[in-house]
């Protein structure tokens, strides 16, 4: 889908089509999934098929002069087909069905929530005044495993993090800590191909396609274990930059300690490098309290709070050199399972340099076997005018089927 | 034959029989049991239901097992849950989420964590044989339990053993050796967390109880059902299997 481009009622048919495939495919095969349990045809015994509908209401707003009500009914299909002990085929498709107060204000709505890529595989379905409904596939490869070698070619998830929330070492697919409602994250249309040289130890490389040879990233990474720690060093061609990086996962005494570790070095030599760094603690207490602390340094962020406004915080673009905008940041979690059903968690970010703090507190509940529910508040606090002051809140309420 | 040389045979064969005609030492059965309940490998099909007094799950899993310090096993229910692996290497634990396609080490901290809402700790699950290890053994008595005849054997810690219990009593029948009981208590000596086995079945040639009853002390109404459908011992598995590097591919 490019952005603004009309969509002729024809290509909208096909599309409908292909729609309207996924959904009859997916509750067609509800029932044979029951009946296959006394006997499994080929189909059965290799393939996997699950997914998810959630709806999530949006509810934003700074005072209480007016509330921006938003709703998405999101709809997951994963699809897995094991073709033999080493290929696997995989396609996953995320439909998304957007209305409410955003929609209406916004005519180009479709276009700020479509995540296009250089590869295309998005389809607006509808794009009307109230109501917008896209189509993405956002996994599509095969992967082919040995004993020693794995190639996974197509769009997939290159997941390099070793830490909660801020990855520096993860080039491909960076994680936003703020999009709590898409876990999943986008894939990257790539190759990557690893060699098992032992049960932990790996050696891996992996390229992805942009339109151009500056916006993508080649990757080679090696990944040990020593001292109880998991390793992982790389050596990358990150955008425009000559990335080194190195990230762990270990404990000191019984404390978990995570980190990771990048430096980048502009092609251009004019332009400065940059050292991004990320450092995690972890502990779990014995009444089901567990905590985690995390400190991000970039040092190309920005030092001072006069330069920056806080209102674009919200609108921030997030990559592995800039995962905040500023220079210094702290994150702390305090996670309780108060009972199997219900747990609790609290979030909170300092932007130490924008005096800017945000607050997530979530409640989840899982209501029966397949069903959950969650309310989740993010909170905007900034410094206007020598005061710290709310910018910005936002609830969500939101249900989850899984099948 | 000299006299003498025939007194050292005899000395000899009384030491080596000694323990054949008073019957064998607490630890020797607790790992006679132990051993029979685990194999030299096993595969394993079960449900664990967890239940509380207003609410309950229930989760499907599969697991696969080699000697006392390799395992692994998936999460094939809920569909939530589903494609989540747990490994445990040694004293080493990952966890392998494939919604977002990652392999994440436990800190040592999360070894007294519930294992996913259950009744068992995470260390539970990883450290079970280490009964043999950092506890003395004592048989202190018999009793009937599932209408067998059972040692009752008492455990301690050993001194500097890091472990959670104060003491730990087990009932093992005396026939197929099995853990129909066991009784852990705290250091202040109150009962915390009681394990009942019942349902005994065969799984192929082994004689096994199926369902495995985790009931914790002092909360009414709270207990965890773990049901074993498939039970298979000595087969086949492949070492890659207890590796990191293979986790994304169990399912």
């Amino acid at each position: 889908m490019k952005r603004g481009q009309q969509i002729s009622p024809n290509k909208e048919w096909i599309r409908n089509k292909f729609l309207l495939f996924c959904v009859l495919f997916f509750y067609l095969n509800l029932p044979y999934k029951g009946h296959a349990q006394e006997k499994q045809s080929w189909w059965q015994e290799h393939s996997s098929f699950s997914g998810y509908i959630k709806y999530l209401n949006t509810n934003s707003f700074q005072d209480l002069q007016y509330i921006v009500t938003d709703n998405l009914l999101h709809n997951r299909l994963n699809f897995k087909c094991y073709l033999n002990p080493q290929f696997t085929a995989s396609i996953e498709i995320r439909n998304r069905i957007f209305w409410g107060n955003s929609v209406q204000i916004n005519p180009n709505y479709a276009d700020l929530v479509a995540d296009t890529q250089s590869i295309d595989l998005n389809w607006v379905l509808v794009d009307k005044p109230a109501l917008v409904m896209l189509s993405k596939i956002d996994r599509l490869n095969i992967d082919y495993r040995t004993d020693r070698w794995r190639v996974t070619a197509g769009r997939q998830r290159v997941n390099w993090g070793k830490t909660l929330v801020w990855n520096p070492n993860d080039l491909f697919n960076t994680y936003n800590f703020f999009d709590y409602d898409y876990e999943e994250h986008s894939g990257s249309d790539a190759l990557r191909i690893q060699y098992f040289t032992s049960g932990s130890n790996s050696i891996e490389t992996a390229i992805n396609y942009t339109d151009s040879w500056d916006e993508n990233t080649v990757a080679l990474k090696y990944n040990f274990s020593s001292f109880s720690y998991d390793f992982q060093v790389l050596l990358a061609k990150y955008q425009t930059d000559y990335t080194l990086g190195i990230g762990w996962e270990g404990a000191i005494s019984t404390l978990g300690f995570k980190g990771e570790v990048s430096y980048f070095m502009p092609k251009n030599r004019e332009d400065n490098s940059t050292l991004v760094a990320s450092v995690a603690l972890d502990y779990y207490f014995k009444n089901g309290v567990s905590i985690n602390v995390s400190s991000l340094f970039n040092e190309n962020g920005v030092k001072d709070a006069t330069l920056f406004n806080p209102n674009q915080f919200a609108g921030f673009q997030l990559d592995p050199k800039h995962l905040m905008p500023n220079r210094w940041s702290g994150f702390i979690q305090a996670s309780k399972a108060f009972t199997p059903a219900l747990s609790g968690t609290f979030s909170s970010m300092y932007a130490i340099d924008l005096k800017g703090v945000f607050m997530m507190p979530q409640l989840s509940y899982s209501i029966s076997q397949n069903w959950d529910m969650d309310i989740t508040s993010q909170l905007f606090y900034g410094q206007q005018n020598d005061t710290i002051e709310n910018m910005f809140n936002t609830l969500f309420l939101r249900f989850r089927w899984s099948f | 034959m000299p006299k003498q040389k025939i007194n050292l045979w005899a000395a000899v064969f009384l030491l080596f029989s000694f323990p054949m005609l008073f019957g064998q030492t607490a630890a020797e059965i607790i790992q006679k049991a132990d051993k029979k309940f685990r194999g030299n490998t096993s595969y394993a099909e079960f449900t664990i239901d967890i239940i509380r007094p207003k609410w309950s799950k229930q989760m499907k899993m599969k697991a696969w097992s080699k000697g006392t310090n390799y395992s692994v096993s998936v999460v094939t229910s809920p569909a939530k849950e589903r494609g989540t692996v747990f490994l445990m290497r040694d004293k080493e634990v990952w966890n392998y989420m494939p919604t977002i396609d990652r392999k994440i080490k436990f800190p040592p901290s999360m070894m007294m964590q519930n294992w996913m809402g259950t009744d068992l700790t995470n260390d539970d699950m990883v450290k079970m044989s280490s009964i043999v290890e950092d506890y003395s053994q004592k048989i202190i008595g018999e009793e009937e339990k599932e209408g067998l005849t059972c040692w009752k054997i008492e455990l301690t810690p050993k001194e500097n053993a890091a472990v959670v219990w104060g003491k730990i009593i087990i009932w093992i029948d005396k026939k197929e050796y099995m853990q129909l009981q066991v009784d852990y208590y705290d250091e202040d000596g109150f009962l915390v967390n009681q394990m009942i086995a019942s349902k005994v079945k065969h799984f192929g040639d082994k004689v096994l109880p199926s369902v495995l009853r985790v009931i914790p002390q002092d909360k009414e109404g709270q207990e965890t059902v773990i049901t074993y459908t498939v039970w298979k011992f000595n087969i086949e598995i492949p070492n890659s299997y207890f590796t990191s590097n293979y986790m994304n591919r169990i399912h």
